[in-house]
């Protein structure tokens, strides 16, 4: 259940209050994918860098702690991280070390380091950008950058219905736990107590289908059809949201003027480090 | 009070499984009319009132509204669900919106309205079941009183002329109860037709002008409180109980005393006990 709770701990502490959280939704999604992207492109250490220190100085003005927050990229990490920690020796140039048949090369250390940098640098912004917006603002925020109306009536019911899901489940456990029910329980056989854990599952779907149905009989009832479009409150952008935006893009741009002119300089920040 | 609102005619309806769940249904409702329809869990009141704004097509029989047969063309039906707007029983079925707001402002959306409409629909619907100050907020976090004002906030915007509620105060406190009657009432001053279903003898007793005795897909019986309350054999038919204050009354007639078992409210009925004393 830990992931679950967190999940709700997640959107908590997303409708917190702080500089960063008042920002409009779309201003902070733009940005979370502006960074991702440059960062993502960038051949050399510098800029995924200046990215990352611009990141550690906006957790504290979004009033998040930097231990909860590396905690979580932390827990991202492992699903790219499977990836990089193979490079170092699949890729052809001097060798650095080698033990049998293994063997680490320059080339291949240097491109899981650009890769570990790149990785670090979404994840600390995906992760900002999910404890500052509660869900519901980002899919807000894609409707009102021109989401196609289907995917985010999709999106806006699958957010709002999470919850009275994970509602439904945990009270499922609990009246299963006041029965005595323990998955690691030794006073029943395995084969009963995953049975139980089976039907629970299975009720869930049978209760995911049936609550569709009625919500869909009552969106027919007020009218809704194919044509029908979705209330979007108007939302103008405020003065913060364009200092926000605006010092990333002059960040990014002064960040790559500085490398430009600066290469040689820099010395191993401004290497390129790609394969490609 | 004169015209006839919302009629059917020998409404049958039977599942795709064969169960019978509506029996030659007849009924009117007139213009203006606060109407309770009661009966035991199953008796085919969800299943009537998803006929009201044609969300079933009944197998045999047919639904009128202001003297017009429903016909189940896009159209009609889209005028009809303006027209009859129906609250469900769990506000969970009916508030999918991510916020409050957005969610009431979903009909009226769907009616094709301007936005500033839209918007101040919004606001008038919030305001007149005392939600505006939580227009912001996730439905999820509410309470299920407030949760169920939102749901009736989300009808009221769409400016219906009947309001179908059912069970509109199972589950809530009981000020969560008056809350919701005094809604009810406020909207059937400015001449809103008011159905809802309910068991709860209480709440009825204090609300509807007129009652429907609904029992295994058939109506039993229909007519004021008076008549629906004081005949104890029509409720146990019906696996309803009679209010408190008949049940006294009853109770005083078999013990040889002289009284009125068609008083229903509290006065009338401590008014027949001062009579019996005087006597």
């Amino acid at each position: 259940m830990a992931d679950i709770t967190k999940a709700l701990n997640l959107d908590e502490l997303a409708s917190k209050e702080s500089p960063i959280h008042n920002l409009d939704g779309r201003i902070k999604l733009i940005s979370a994918i502006l960074i991702i992207v440059v960062a993502a492109f960038s051949n050399n250490l510098f800029i995924p860098i200046t990215l990352e220190i611009f990141l550690l100085i906006v957790i504290p003005l979004a009033r998040l702690s930097y231990v909860d927050s590396f905690k979580r990229i932390a827990m991202l990490l492992p699903f790219g991280g499977a990836i990089i920690i193979f490079q170092p020796f699949i890729h052809p140039g001097n060798v650095l070390w080698s033990y049998s048949w293994l063997t680490i090369t320059d080339v291949g250390l240097n491109w899981s380091i650009l890769l570990l940098v790149r990785m670090i640098v979404s994840l600390t912004s995906i992760v900002i950008l999910s404890s500052t917006s509660p869900m519901q603002q980002i899919v807000a925020s894609l409707r009102r950058l021109k989401m196609p109306k289907d995917l985010a009536m999709i999106l806006s019911i699958m957010v709002r219905f999470l919850f009275v899901f994970i509602d439904e489940l945990a009270a499922i456990r609990k009246s299963q736990k006041s029965r005595n029910f323990h998955i690691h329980s030794k006073l029943t056989p395995y084969k009963w107590r995953v049975k139980q854990v089976g039907y629970s599952i299975a009720m869930m779907f049978v209760k995911s289908y049936e609550q569709g149905e009625r919500v869909y009989k009552s969106m027919i009832s007020r009218g809704y059809s194919d044509k029908s479009d979705l209330y979007n409150e108007k939302k103008s952008l405020e003065r913060n949201d364009y200092i926000y935006i605006t010092t990333i893009i002059i960040i990014i741009i002064v960040a790559e003027i500085i490398l430009i002119k600066y290469t040689n300089q820099i010395g191993y920040l401004g290497e390129n480090l790609s394969i490609n | 009070m004169s015209e006839v609102h919302l009629s059917t005619k020998n409404l049958s309806y039977t599942y795709p499984d064969g169960t019978h769940a509506l029996k030659n249904i007849n009924m009117e409702i007139y213009k203006g009319q606060k109407v309770a329809i009661m009966g035991p869990n199953g008796a085919g009141k969800s299943t009537l009132f998803s006929h009201f704004n044609g969300l079933t097509e009944p197998t045999s029989g047919h639904i009128e509204i202001d003297g017009k047969a429903i016909k189940y063309d896009r159209e009609t039906l889209l005028e009809v669900r303006q027209k009859v707007g129906i609250v469900f029983q769990d506000p969970n079925d009916q508030l999918f919106a991510p916020t409050v707001k957005e969610d009431v402002a979903f009909g009226p959306m769907n009616l094709g309205l301007e936005y500033e409409e839209v918007e101040r629909r919004v606001d008038e619907a919030l305001t007149m079941v005392g939600m505006e100050q939580y227009k912001d907020k996730t439905p999820h976090h509410l309470s299920g009183g407030q949760q169920k004002r939102v749901a009736i906030a989300g009808i009221i915007a769409m400016r219906p002329e009947i309001m179908i509620l059912d069970e509109p105060t199972a589950g809530l406190d009981p000020e969560g109860v008056e809350k919701v009657l005094n809604i009810l009432d406020n909207l059937n001053n400015e001449g809103m037709s008011i159905v809802i279903s309910s068991h709860d003898i209480e709440m009825v007793n204090e609300f509807a002008e007129k009652i429907f005795v609904l029992n295994e897909g058939e109506i039993l019986e229909s007519g004021d409180k008076h008549e629906i309350f004081s005949n104890k054999e029509l409720l146990k038919k019906a696996h309803l109980k009679a209010p408190i204050t008949t049940e006294i009354l009853y109770n005083l007639k078999e013990r040889g005393y002289n009284v009125d078992t068609t008083k229903i409210s509290i006065d009338e009925v401590i008014e027949e006990i001062i009579k019996i004393k005087k006597d």
